[in-house]
């Protein structure tokens, strides 16, 4: 076959293409990206001759989840294999679906990659549904871990078995086992209470984070390690995207090969067409295979997005995340923006009442705490990308599930991003450098459907000068290392080493998730030193002094972030660049508002108010000019630490005060909670308070540690969070609980009072 | 095990030769043709045997139903193509065992691009190396050489012969090639046949406009068969 596309295109006879592909279906299964670009093509432009060979092709796709008759003797070979199927495992899966849990149960480990919408999910909701002990499932990201509690809240009614996002052992009283969510940090809790446990199966996701070439790429591996001692008679699942060698897992962590089985799945369930646009905003279809597709780009007569928003489809955009901080792109896109038509107040009024709830914005434009994000999901339109809060790309997931979503606006980190499909995917960047993620993007077009139809998706690019830069991604086999980086020698800096050492030696510190020799550094009399006076600033007769006597009193304060910044200072062994300075002032002012129990919509406003001169402003108000010119205050962004030639650096450079964003300010202020304060800081002002309480048996260390750790001290309050409540949960539960402690919550009768979905983080342990 | 008797064996011209057949195991024919195809679909190599006597099992219910369709002369598209299967390869034996000329396996077997009908459905070479190219048709309620002879001469004025060619390439020898080039060819019309006396049964096919468009190639065989 020779320039399919021209000849879809032209008219003529398509028999023998509708031949040739359906007769490669039927031998090879839908493994050519040829194949499935050629077959989405007929379904878009030869719909009529399409629908008669549709039920061979969907037989011949293996994709059984779909209803379809027989009407040829090959078509009842494909049948008896779906009965077969549907006999033996209880559901409709398909081939490649039966495969993996047939390989689960013959292996002791057995990993696999497979492309994007093959159905995994469902199968391992599966597999941990009917798992009789406990199970580990342990993916790469928070993002990721809300995903499956998500599916696995609805997926397993049985009360009897805990979901938790957190290694713990609670509600005894009534779970027979547990289900465990975790990130590889979060799973180190695990092997202190091994005993406790019996882990039948331990379910690695997205385990080309082992790949990595950094200190979490070798965690991964040690957790795997650790795992395999810690519980031998446990099944060990790796699932990856688009890699050529899932075997490097066996490989890499010497598994007994006669007990183990690797595949590379490359079945597809949807088709995918792949077409850019020029400047004057003329698209083009093109191929990846020249010499099966053509080699030259044909003209189209449509626009795709046009196309698909058209008929309430949905897209997908991909940008660079500066493009969606500085807002240029609703006038880039303004197009397509224009195609979205507000949605019913009453569909979205649910999605919008969450979200103004948590992040505090508004989406009246002349009120304080405007915030696009929120605006512009009335009209269907999301925003996604990795400084979203969590809870907020929660209700943003469940809008787009829900079938609200019209455009979604989003980066391309790829554990970060949206992991739904859309109609068409956009990419307004391709980075060659990162071909598994942008292999992941590309995958996300085209939505598997239970309709007897042909799901097919687009593939568009910004500009055909990135074609070749494309078909060299799709082709390009991804290869993951066969050897572990704990057996390495590579050149790393110094704190790799440490860590790598430390997870070799054993020396790792589980209770404080940090190395010895981390742990020594905060050992220092110098240490000690600066801890006594935060405690001593902090506690007046062991209660913590009013926050107003610290924002109020400026020297106190400023002594106070000082004694923070010295104890990191110390702890580096090295004074503080002008950057590492600011962001630690921010990073410690956020930690006191958390610490005085303040919620984060309360964190957003107090920072919006700072930076945007409210009270300034209020003053001016009948001053128009002045109010125009006022300049937005200083406010260090987030940055990672350390970074010893971090300069310090405005998050609004040149910015009126009437002109900040506060979408901005939020998103900068989850970044520095999550990335930096959890990931970071809250380990070492822990393992610092900790450790200075059991030295010197002082008690105002050990709450202070509870404080910067939970944001709490109170018993009550640290078993809420436990049980994985948030402190906006606790907020409203609080009061309808009687008691709570590692066997059961009990609560009072008022809880049925409660609406469903403000105690749906507890609702597994209310027992009638 | 070939599952058929010759009943009417008849020389209709010197080089037009035809035969009558009776199905002794429909379901053994059937069964083979779908285990010849489920061997060359990819979900079975998938599988890689896994549970093989449970998929056989299952096998067996379709051969059963099917073949029971057959036998009530069920109009389902299914039986219909179940049906021209086992016309195709009972008459591709009946040749093959009986008049030994080459055994080429049915073309949806091992052509490249076969997919239902677009092309011929079997072939073979006879002893004086010529190509011949075979047509079944089944019916589950008329006599079908009027379908098939009619498909013979359709393919014959668009030169789907020669289009086949290359499929069969691997089966020929340059000679049958070389003859074939030359315009040495035949063809096989292989058709359902219903309760009907041979004679009358000729006596139609004579009368048929292809039939005499198709004697006038190197040789023909028609293949009646009672099913």
């Amino acid at each position: 076959m020779k320039e399919v596309i021209k000849l879809i295109l032209s008219g003529a006879d398509v028999r023998p293409v509708f031949k040739y592909v359906i007769e490669n279906l039927y031998k090879n299964g839908p493994i050519s990206v040829s194949d499935m670009e050629i077959l989405s093509y007929l379904a878009l432009y030869r719909t009529i001759e399409f629908e008669a060979h549709q039920s061979s092709i969907l037989n011949f796709m293996g994709i059984f989840y779909k209803k379809t008759e027989r009407t040829t003797l090959q078509e009842v070979v494909f049948m008896q294999y779906k009965k077969y199927i549907r006999d033996i495992f209880e559901h409709n899966y398909t081939p490649v679906q039966a495969d993996i849990v047939r390989s689960i149960s013959g292996h002791q480990c057995f990993t696999f990659s497979a492309p994007t919408s093959t159905g995994k999910s469902f199968v391992f909701l599966q597999q941990i549904a009917q798992s009789q002990n406990d199970v580990v499932v342990v993916v790469p990201s928070r993002a990721l871990i809300n995903e499956y509690l998500l599916n696995l809240s609805t997926g397993i009614q049985d009360k009897t078995v805990n979901v938790l996002t957190f290694i713990d052992k609670i509600n005894t009283k009534h779970a027979k086992r547990n289900v465990f969510i975790v990130t590889p940090e979060r799973c180190r809790e695990l092997f202190k209470l091994k005993d406790q446990f019996k882990i039948d199966l331990l379910l690695f996701d997205e385990a080309q984070l082992s790949h990595e070439d950094s200190k979490r790429g070798l965690y991964f591996d040690s957790i795997v390690r650790r795992s395999m001692n810690a519980f031998p008679t446990a099944k060990f699942v790796f699932a990856h995207p688009f890699v050529k060698n899932p075997e490097s897992q066996i490989e890499k962590n010497h598994f007994d090969t006669q007990n183990s089985k690797a595949v590379q799945y490359v079945q597809k369930n949807v088709g995918q067409l792949f077409m850019c646009h020029d400047a004057e905003g003329q698209f083009y279809h093109f191929g990846i295979d020249k010499e099966v597709m053509g080699k030259q780009k044909s003209k189209a007569d449509f626009d795709p997005l046009a196309l698909v928003l058209s008929e309430d489809g949905s897209v997908l955009i991909y940008l660079a995340k500066s493009r969606i901080l500085n807002g240029k792109f609703l006038n880039d896109f303004e197009k397509y923006v224009s195609l979205c038509k507000e949605l019913p107040v009453g569909k979205i009024a649910p999605y919008l009442s969450q979200l103004r709830e948590y992040t505090g914005g508004e989406t009246e434009k002349n009120s304080e705490h405007y915030s696009q994000m929120l605006d512009l999901l009335k009209l269907g339109i999301v925003i996604h990308h990795g400084s979203l809060p969590l809870q907020s790309r929660m209700v943003i997931e469940q809008f787009t599930k829900a079938g609200l979503c019209r455009i979604c606006f989003a980066t391309a980190t790829l554990e970060q991003g949206i992991n739904m499909p859309f109609d068409v995917v956009y990419l307004d960047r391709l980075e060659g450098s990162k071909p598994l993620a942008v292999k992941n993007l590309i995958g996300r077009a085209g939505r598997s459907s239970l309709d007897t139809k042909f799901d097919y998706g687009y593939v568009v690019l910004s500009s055909p000068e990135r074609m070749s830069a494309f078909r060299r991604v799709m082709l390009q086999d991804e290869v993951l290392d066969n050897v572990s980086s704990l057996e390495k020698d590579g050149q790393h800096d110094e704190d790799y080493e440490n860590f790598k050492d430390a997870i070799l030696n054993g020396t790792y510190s589980d209770e404080f998730n940090l190395t010895n020799t981390d742990l020594e550094r905060l050992s220092t009399d110098s240490i000690d030193g600066v801890t006594e006076l935060i405690l001593n600033a902090v506690f007046e007769e062991s209660e913590l002094v009013a926050l107003e006597k610290i924002s109020g009193d400026l020297d106190f304060r400023l002594s106070f972030y000082a004694h923070f910044r010295n104890l990191y200072s110390l702890f580096l062994s090295r004074p503080l660049s002008n950057g590492e300075d600011a962001v630690l002032n921010t990073a410690i002012k956020i930690i006191l508002w958390r610490v005085y129990g303040k919620t984060f919509k309360q964190i957003c406003w107090y920072r919006y108010s700072y930076v945007s001169k409210s009270h300034e402003r209020k003053k001016l108000k009948e001053n128009p000019e002045a109010l125009a010119n006022l300049e937005a205050a200083f406010m260090m962004g987030y940055h990672d630490l350390p970074d010893k030639n971090l300069p310090a650096f405005s998050l609004f450079p040149d910015t009126k005060a009437v002109a900040v964003s506060y979408d901005l300010v939020m998103y900068d202020t989850y970044d520095y909670i999550d990335k930096l304060i959890g990931f970071k800081l809250s380990d070492i002002f822990y393992a610092a308070f900790t450790r200075y309480a059991q030295k010197f048996e002082d008690p105002r260390g050990i709450k202070l540690a509870m404080y910067i750790k939970y944001g709490t001290d109170k018993e009550r309050s640290v078993w809420m969070l436990r049980y994985g409540m948030s402190f906006e949960d606790i907020e409203v539960l609080d009061e309808h609980i009687d008691s709570i402690g590692e066997q059961e919550i009990v609560f009072k009768k008022s809880i049925t009072d409660i609406p469903d979905q403000q105690k749906s983080s507890v609702s597994r342990f209310i027992n009638e | 095990m070939n599952g058929y008797t010759i009943i009417d064996q008849e020389q209709l011209d010197t080089h037009i030769t035809f035969f009558r057949v009776e199905p002794t195991d429909i379901k053994l024919t059937l069964k083979q043709i779908m285990l010849s195809l489920s061997d060359m679909a990819w979900i079975h190599r998938f599988d890689l045997g896994y549970l093989a006597s449970a998929y056989q099992q299952r096998t067996q219910e379709s051969v059963d139903y099917i073949s029971a369709n057959i036998i009530k002369a069920s109009d389902d598209a299914v039986t219909s193509d179940s049906g021209e299967y086992i016309v195709s390869e009972l008459a591709r034996i009946t040749i093959v065992e009986n008049l030994k000329y080459l055994d080429i396996p049915l073309a949806e077997l091992f052509k490249e691009k076969a997919i239902k009908n677009h092309g011929f459905d079997f072939y073979t070479r006879n002893l004086s190396e010529i190509l011949l190219f075979g047509e079944a048709k089944y019916s589950g309620r008329d006599n079908s050489y009027g379908e098939s002879l009619g498909q013979i001469i359709d393919f014959v004025n668009i030169k789907q012969d020669l289009n086949d060619l290359p499929d069969i390439d691997r089966f020929c020898c340059d000679n049958s090639k070389k003859n074939f080039l030359n315009g040495d060819k035949g063809y096989i019309s292989a058709f359902s046949s219903k309760g009907i006396k041979t004679a009358k049964l000729i006596d139609g096919i004579k009368k048929n406009k292809h039939y005499a468009l198709a004697s006038a190639f190197k040789e023909l065989i028609c293949v009646a068969v009672n099913i």
